[in-house]
């Protein structure tokens, strides 16, 4: 035994009587551990591929949603409007859609439709998206414009 | 990532496993002294590199896990946790033994925690104060005062046995 100095010795023999005395048996085994181990291993590894699954499926939402808003942008037109005054086309739509060709566009007579309908206090019919000081018109709504100037 | 060797885990099973379960049923029933046994092998198994002190490690998981089992259970009944550290016998009874197992038992879960826990790395674990001083976190000092107090406490304990038994 280590460390014995500074014990007296009574106490020596007390420490020797009880270290001849041997620890009960316990039912635990090697086998069972090892069986353990390659559980909790196993998974470890699922785990990482529960992630991994979880990291695909959040950028994978998060690339259809920014598709979403690409093709929203691409598909309006914006027009600034200013209070008491003509609507003005603008190339904003070029500068958040990103797409210049694709990027509809008013048709001219559709555009002095709109600025009439304006002009004429009936601009609460359209829906408007208010957007950095744009107000945006869905497609919907560009084709609703149309539909109006083939009527005319 | 390199894992331990299996023969390396079994020989140190083989050697510290027993002790490490009584050295958990201080504060915990057998099963779940085993239960924290094992996991700390299985901790150990699937660390990336080899301890420097295996030992040690192994003592220091074991004490932690341990008590932290011990706290979350601690709404029970004391009485319950006194009888569950007592069952089954902590030593295997032999003609040969100086002193009877069962009052050794007896006068050894009489000993307050701190004075059982630095006998029990002392004689059974064979650690040195330094090595136990590491484990517990207490300087070697203190654990020397308290393992000659405990060792006092069971030298009283054993001699009240001895005098109720030849009454």
């Amino acid at each position: 035994m280590q460390n014995t100095e500074g014990l007296t010795p009574a106490e020596r023999e007390l420490q020797e009587a009880f270290g001849r005395l041997k620890l009960a048996d316990v039912s635990m085994d090697y086998e069972q551990l090892i069986f353990r181990a390659g559980q909790q291993s196993m998974w470890r590894g699922m785990r990482v591929w529960q992630g991994l699954a979880a990291i695909l499926v959040v950028g994978l939402g998060l690339s259809l949603a920014s598709q979403w808003k690409w093709q929203q942008d691409a598909s309006s037109v914006y027009v600034k409007v200013e209070q008491g005054k003509l609507p003005k086309m603008t190339d904003h739509s070029v500068k958040i859609g990103g797409a210049q060709d694709s990027s509809p566009r008013l048709h001219p007579q559709s555009y002095l439709l709109l600025q009439r309908r304006v002009l004429g206090g009936d601009s609460d019919n359209f829906n408007w998206d208010a957007l950095n000081g744009y107000y945006r018109i869905s497609k919907r709504e560009v084709n609703r414009l149309t539909d109006w100037r083939k009527q005319l | 990532m390199k894992f331990i060797d299996s023969k390396k885990l079994s020989h140190w099973f083989n050697a510290y496993g027993k002790v490490l379960v009584h050295y958990a049923r201080q504060w915990l029933s057998m099963e779940s002294a085993e239960d924290v046994v094992q996991e700390a092998f299985v901790q150990l198994l699937l660390q990336k590199g080899e301890p420097a002190n295996v030992k040690a490690w192994l003592f220091r998981s074991v004490r932690n896990a341990a008590l932290n089992k011990a706290r979350s259970i601690r709404h029970r009944h004391k009485y319950e946790r006194r009888r569950a550290v007592s069952n089954p016998a902590w030593f295997q009874t032999s003609p040969e033994d100086l002193l009877d197992a069962v009052t050794a038992q007896s006068a050894l879960l009489s000993l307050p925690d701190e004075q059982r826990e630095i006998i029990l790395l002392r004689i059974w674990a064979g650690m040195t104060l330094e090595e136990a001083s590491g484990v517990i976190g207490c300087p070697v000092s203190t654990l020397f005062s308290r393992y000659r107090a405990g060792l006092a406490t069971l030298q009283k304990a054993m001699e009240a046995s001895c005098k109720t038994q030849k009454d």
